[in-house]
């Protein structure tokens, strides 16, 4: 009996002329489409791979391989010797010496600069007179090139003629001048102190945005249950401000363990390479003692303190948020 | 057009028109390295730049300025990177450049001495800078320290100039008056060439030598004891920040006021006229007080052409320098720095104002000596030392001045220790 229902088979449709073409046109149209799309795709970030590619993985790359290589800078290749560069830094007095005052440097540096920029933060989030002003005041040193910040600071710490000797006597501190760059005691905190000053206007810019954030309510709160100004800083501000500090003593340690500039511009690596970090260090060996394979074992060196440094952080952070 | 089609095509016009753009220029570009940057200096190279390019629209030169301490590690820096500048006046080291022309770096500059006239020339200066079997380098100019003093100061103190260790010493000590900020002398004690430089002369007085004339090394003498001892007595007399001292702050301290006597070349001249043309008629200069000899480092300023696509344009425009106008330009801002090496620039510097006003300044840095010692060459029982480049490059005399100076390490000690640096840093040198 003949029924009206449709068929129980899968059974190909009959197909209409032309029906066929057009919606074969348009199958092809869609997958040319969707490859044009992708490619499209492909072709946009090409420029910013091959950037990566050229700019950080190959450079990285060759400096690790050159790290196995005894080679004179000015020959075009060099001879393999696996791991003697790397031996050779291990027993060498200096580069352990370079490490330690790196780490001084990084670490001096880091640590005021958060202290004096998260004090800094919490004066200009206080109301006042010409607020504005300061704030964008406070940014001048981070602004400055470091070539005139560093000769800045030379004619400052001069011997004789210099603002900060004459500043010290005056207030009865010192009885004489002090030669600060030239003496290894004195050298090194005296470029600690540029360093400070130079880079301390970065946490007060990222202090000063999160402490804008922080609920208003919670110190009016603790005001009310009668907590000192010192105790809603602790409970409260401190808190609050953990992770930014976190990020950015991270991101200062980073920078200032390859900062090469400031100790460089200010006294060489002297005196007496009091002053000797790792930077300066795989500077002279490639280019003033011409081994460019020990200045990048020393700079491989630096990498992968610099990646441990990182994974502790982000393994702790990680801990945190479980 | 879509806006798919929009990107892929500003994306391939940007990538040909950057490509197009690169090959558009025409002129042959020259970089020209030099670490002469007096101001007055700096404003000859620039006129040379322009003077040059409006007679030569093809090339266009490139100056830059870099230190004297940094200019080796910058040269070698651009080396590595495949691209040197193409000339560089000044301040090449000897050493640096028997490397540089062992490894075939250097243009062979003997077609440029040939066509100017070899017979212009000093003989000598050109022979110190043959190397590896090439005229590495054309010096333009010879030079050597002298003592500035200030006579108005050792006349107020009762003293003769000096003429003798003891002599210096002495007068050193009473010249020096802290409560004034005036120091009796400067020896320079920063990680710099300034201080090896005087060093080496302290050295060479004490009748020592870096290297015997077999090459080895000999710090380890009582006369490099002794000649340390001296540097580390007159550094008692000098200004408290010597530990950073090189060659700027050397003439500073005189030109200052600062110390009463200084170690420098003849720019301190050109200085005194610009900051303190009071201090001319209290100003004499005289050679070097005498150790057990007499002796002072004999250096040069000279053009070095590096192996490069544009060494033909760069050898004209060094021939070009080369001449006497351009020379003289060169010397005039720093009248009696260094003594011209073209015979027939002479009479133009002695017919300076300079020069005949001041010749109780100026002779002693013009006047020919004999008692000049090169580094590469400190006897003539010594052949060219192929090892100086490696012994100059670890700072073994300005580690040793420091070690004595500054960290108070006994002479005979720190003297020991930069031996054994100096060996182990020559040891693996092949010539």
């Amino acid at each position: 009996m003949a029924s009206d229902e449709a068929p129980l088979t899968d059974a190909p449709k009959p197909r209409v002329r032309g029906e066929g073409t057009a919606a074969a046109a348009a199958s092809r149209g869609g997958l040319l489409s969707a490859l044009r799309d992708r490619h499209l795709g492909l072709v946009l970030l090409a420029p910013s791979a091959l950037t990566f590619l050229m700019l950080l993985v190959f450079p990285l790359g060759y400096g690790i391989y050159t790290s196995f290589l005894q080679r004179h800078v000015l020959e075009p290749e060099g001879i393999w010797v696996g791991l003697d560069n790397y031996a050779w830094l291990l027993g060498n007095a200096d580069f352990w010496r370079s490490l330690l005052i790196s780490s001084f440097w990084a670490g001096a540096t880091v640590g005021l600069q958060i202290i004096l920029g998260t004090a800094v933060a919490l004066l200009l989030h206080q109301p006042f007179k010409g607020r504005s002003v300061v704030r964008g005041l406070v940014l001048f040193p981070y602004m400055m090139p470091v070539v005139s910040v560093v000769l800045i600071w030379m004619l400052l710490y001069n011997a004789l003629y210099g603002v900060v000797n004459w500043l010290l006597v005056q207030a009865g501190i010192i009885g004489t001048p002090i030669a600060w760059l030239s003496q290894p005691a004195s050298a090194f905190w005296a470029v600690v102190f540029v360093g400070v000053w130079k880079y301390f206007p970065f946490v007060v810019v990222i202090v000063l945005a999160r402490l804008q954030v922080i609920s208003q309510d919670l110190y009016e709160a603790a005001r009310i249950d009668g907590a000192s100004a010192w105790a809603r800083f602790v409970d409260i501000t401190l808190p609050q401000l953990r992770d930014v500090l976190l990020v950015v003593a991270l991101l200062r340690t980073i920078f200032m363990f390859n900062n090469f500039e400031i100790v460089f511009l200010l006294t060489g690596g002297g005196p007496l390479q009091a002053t000797m970090t790792l930077p300066i260090m795989v500077y002279e060996q490639a280019f003033g003692v011409y081994e460019l394979g020990r200045g990048s074992a020393i700079a491989v060196v630096m990498f992968v303190i610099l990646i441990a440094v990182m994974s502790v952080y982000f393994t702790f952070l990680r801990k945190e948020n479980d | 057009m879509n806006r798919r089609d929009l990107l892929l095509g500003a994306g391939a016009l940007a990538g040909t028109h950057s490509i197009l753009g690169s090959q558009a220029s025409a002129q042959t570009p020259l970089r020209f390295l030099t670490p002469e940057t007096d101001p007055s200096q700096v404003r000859v190279w620039q006129a040379f730049v322009e003077q040059y390019a409006t007679a030569n629209r093809g090339v266009s030169i490139r100056p830059e300025y870099a230190s004297w301490d940094d200019l080796v590690r910058k040269v070698s820096a651009d080396l590595m990177a495949g691209s040197p500048p193409e000339v560089i006046a000044g301040s090449s080291r000897e050493g640096f450049m028997a490397t540089a022309a062992r490894r075939n770096l250097l243009v062979d500059l003997t077609p440029v001495v040939e066509e100017i006239g070899r017979a212009d020339f000093h003989a000598p200066s050109l022979e110190a800078w043959k190397m590896s079997g090439i005229q590495a380098a054309i010096p333009y100019g010879v030079q050597w320290p002298v003592l500035w003093c200030r006579t108005d100061l050792f006349q107020e103190a009762g003293l003769a100039l000096p003429t003798t260790w003891d002599e210096y010493r002495a007068a050193a000590e009473k010249l020096t008056n802290t409560q004034r900020g005036v120091f009796g002398a400067c020896f320079p004690a920063g990680r710099t060439w300034n201080t090896e430089i005087q060093s080496c002369i302290a050295i060479w007085q004490a009748g020592g030598t870096m290297f015997d004339d077999k090459l080895n090394v000999s710090l380890d003498t009582p006369e490099v004891r002794r000649a340390m001892t001296y540097y580390a007595e007159m550094c008692r007399f000098s200004p408290p920040d010597i530990g950073q001292y090189g060659f700027r702050e050397a003439s500073a301290a005189y030109t200052s006021g600062k110390s009463a006597s200084t170690f420098y070349w003849g720019r301190v001249l050109s200085h005194l006229y610009q900051q303190a043309p009071e201090l001319l008629p209290k100003t004499r200069t005289l050679h070097y007080p005498r150790g057990a000899k007499q002796a002072v480092l004999i250096g040069w300023d000279e053009f070095v052409v590096y192996r490069g696509r544009n060494s033909r344009a760069a050898m004209e425009y060094v021939k070009w320098m080369l001449q006497p106008r351009q020379m003289f330009m060169m010397m005039e801002p720093v009248i009696a720095h260094v003594v011209p090496t073209r015979n027939s620039v002479m009479p133009m510097v002695q017919q300076h104002e300079w020069v005949q006003k001041h010749p109780e300044i100026v002779n002693a840095l013009i006047q020919p000596i004999d008692f000049g010692v090169s580094p590469v060459r400190e006897s003539a029982s010594h052949p060219f030392n192929y090892k100086w480049d490696a012994f100059q490059a670890r700072f073994i005399l300005p580690d040793l001045v420091q070690r004595i100076v500054l960290g108070r390490e006994p002479v005979a000690l720190a003297v020991e220790r930069a031996h054994k640096a100096a060996v182990d840093a020559t040891k693996d040198v092949r010539q």
